[in-house]
């Protein structure tokens, strides 16, 4: 292919993410206390998360009845569910508070930041370069975007083929559909442009989590631990090769959504929006559900008891709903029943232990000594006070890594190849997960005094000294 | 770790011009060869058509990826397995419209060239 028709067909490709980000606007519209608390660029990209996660469940949810993906139709009804996302949830009563004092930009914010940029710079290279891409993208991943883009649905028949059993037919369809969207709306299959889905992923998930640290611990710490995110998941990208595969946008959920758990002004519209992220990440592989649901139990534990029904809706009903769909549907088709493909399911051979536990180590380590899954603690130097969020996202590591240790136990006789060429990738949410943690006991701005106003009343200007951007 | 990720950035590619595929310096830059060949028999196998794709001489190991391959680069064709899951599965050569062969061949049966490059080369039956 010659490289300005690859180019040509490149862009063409990525611009078609932008109607996934309207879709979603609707959801994120005019909700202004929400993006004084996470920026305007984080509501942009949450948005654009909610509106991934919309469409492809509304592809989902055709193929379920057996409707085929007209894009215009999918757009129409994505903009109504989103529409009634959007009525479904209510403004809580208003606790405001000041934004953090104007804080002058000291060297090592900037210093912070051109590290983040130069890390991931170097994704974004690698990857065009053809150094980060999986082998993954076309054995399946790729494939089958790119097959139910040509039949407009998502094709029981080919997913039974046992000939393409090692397509990974159980696997959540959110990727591939997101694939065939892009295919769909751009006209064609770009093998080039997917892949860069990595780093343009990486650097929407640093934009995000910028907004929140900055606006939650003021410009200099927020900068500084949105770049050891940045370099660790640009790292862990890099060596791993996630250039086109489920990987990178699988954390970008996952660290939305419990990003968005972790507010201390959370609304029901925030709460949502995490809803929608966990679920995506639930629909995007596996491994999100065992981060998802600890998260969210987590958190609804904590709500008030006359708030806990709601917020068990909202941050655990898109996720339900989702998985009742697809399991549904490969149920219905006789694609799987279930993830059988390790045995049954208490079938541990505890004997493994220590093989699983030193494949794990020498995967971890074999990334630059393990500098990336690590490095997140030199954050806990700053830690100053608990805070009882900090346990939902600890509650997603530590059922991540323990649904890993699980799964591996059913490996026998010798699982150490199978975690040398999986444990990293799949334990890379950890190092974000353990920075959201470790964040929220860094000094923020609940030292200032606020306002609160009575349900439903008008909000009053208190301190009004605003943040740069 | 910023120095780390740049450390990974290809500062001396051999390619000038760029990759060729979007695996050239990953772990299967193997794959290129293989890419390109039926990156170019989407170009001229037309769609429905029945093709096998296969290493000469054969190898089941490589034949079971190149399979796999032309599954993915060639969308809306029936792509007939000269191997499944590392075992050879030679009873599909005689079925198939056009064949795709990985390795220098300069007869293939009574096919007509279509395609050569140093690669490898397509067929197509008379």
């Amino acid at each position: 292919m010659a490289p300005s028709v690859a180019l040509t067909s490149t862009l063409w490709w990525l611009l078609a993410l932008a109607p996934l980000g309207l879709v979603g606007g609707f959801l994120a519209w005019n909700r202004s206390f929400e993006r004084r608390e996470l920026g305007s660029i984080g509501v942009v990209v949450i948005a654009l998360i909610n509106g991934i996660v919309i469409v492809t469940s509304v592809m989902l949810g055709f193929s379920f009845v057996a409707i085929r993906w007209q894009p215009a139709v999918v757009a129409a009804v994505s903009v109504g569910a989103s529409l009634i996302l959007r009525r479904l949830t209510r403004r809580d009563a208003l606790a405001l508070r000041p934004a953090a004092p104007l804080v002058r930009r000291e060297k090592a914010s900037l210093f912070a930041g051109a590290c983040a940029i130069a890390s991931i710079a170097a994704a974004w290279i690698t990857t065009i370069a053809g150094k980060a891409s999986s082998p993954d993208l076309l054995w399946f991943w790729g494939p089958k975007g790119q097959h139910f883009a040509a039949v407009q649905g998502i094709d029981p028949e080919f997913l039974r083929n046992p000939i393409l059993a090692y397509m990974h037919p159980a696997y959540p369809p959110l990727i591939t559909n997101l694939y065939a969207w892009l295919a769909l709306i751009s006209g064609g299959f770009s093998w080039r442009a997917v892949s860069l889905l990595f780093p343009i992923v990486l650097t929407l998930t640093w934009l995000m989590l910028r907004g929140f640290w900055v606006r939650q611990n003021g410009v200099a710490v927020g900068e500084l631990l949105a770049a050891m995110a940045a370099g660790s998941l640009a790292l862990i990208g890099i060596k791993n090769c996630f250039g086109g595969i489920a990987e990178m946008p699988l954390l970008f959920f996952e660290l939305s959504g419990v990003s968005l758990l972790c507010l201390r002004m959370g609304t029901a519209t925030t709460q949502l929006w995490a809803g929608l992220s966990l679920a995506g990440a639930a629909l995007t592989k596996v491994e999100g559900v065992v981060v998802a649901l600890p998260a969210i139990g987590t958190f609804v534990a904590m709500q008030p008891a006359r708030a806990r029904a709601r917020a068990a809706l909202l941050t655990g009903g898109p996720l339900i709903v989702g998985l009742l769909c697809w399991f549904g549907f490969g149920k219905m088709h006789h694609i799987f029943g279930g993830y059988g493909g390790y045995g049954p399911l208490f079938a541990v051979d505890w004997a493994l232990l220590p093989r699983v536990i030193e494949g794990m180590v020498d995967s971890v380590g074999s990334v630059a000594a393990g500098l990336p899954y690590w490095i997140p603690m030199v954050a806990a130097i700053g830690v100053r006070r608990a805070d009882v969020r900090m346990l939902v996202p600890l509650a997603a590591a530590v059922g991540l890594l323990g649904f890993l240790v699980f799964t591996y136990l059913h490996g026998g006789p010798d699982p150490y190849e199978w975690i040398a060429w999986s444990c990293g990738r799949v334990l890379s949410p950890i190092p974000g997960l353990l920075l959201i943690s470790l964040a929220l006991g860094y000094p923020g701005w609940e030292s200032f005094p606020q306002a609160t106003t009575t349900n439903g009343g008008t909000a009053r200007a208190v301190l009004t000294v605003a943040q740069k951007e | 770790m910023t120095a780390l990720c740049v450390q990974e950035i290809p500062w001396s590619s051999s390619r000038g011009s760029g990759p060729a595929t979007p695996f050239d310096l990953g772990p299967v830059s193997s794959v290129g060869p293989a890419f390109g060949l039926l990156e170019a028999a989407a170009d001229m196998i037309p769609r429905g058509a029945v093709v096998l794709a296969r290493k000469d001489p054969p190898n089941a190991v490589a034949d079971t990826y190149f399979f796999r391959g032309a599954i993915a680069l060639l969308p809306e064709r029936v792509v007939l397995p000269a191997a499944i899951s590392f075992r050879d599965n030679t009873a599909n050569e005689l079925q198939a419209d056009f064949v795709i062969l990985l390795g220098a061949t300069d007869r293939y049966r009574n096919y007509r060239l279509l395609y050569k490059n140093r690669d490898g080369s397509i067929w197509r039956r008379p």
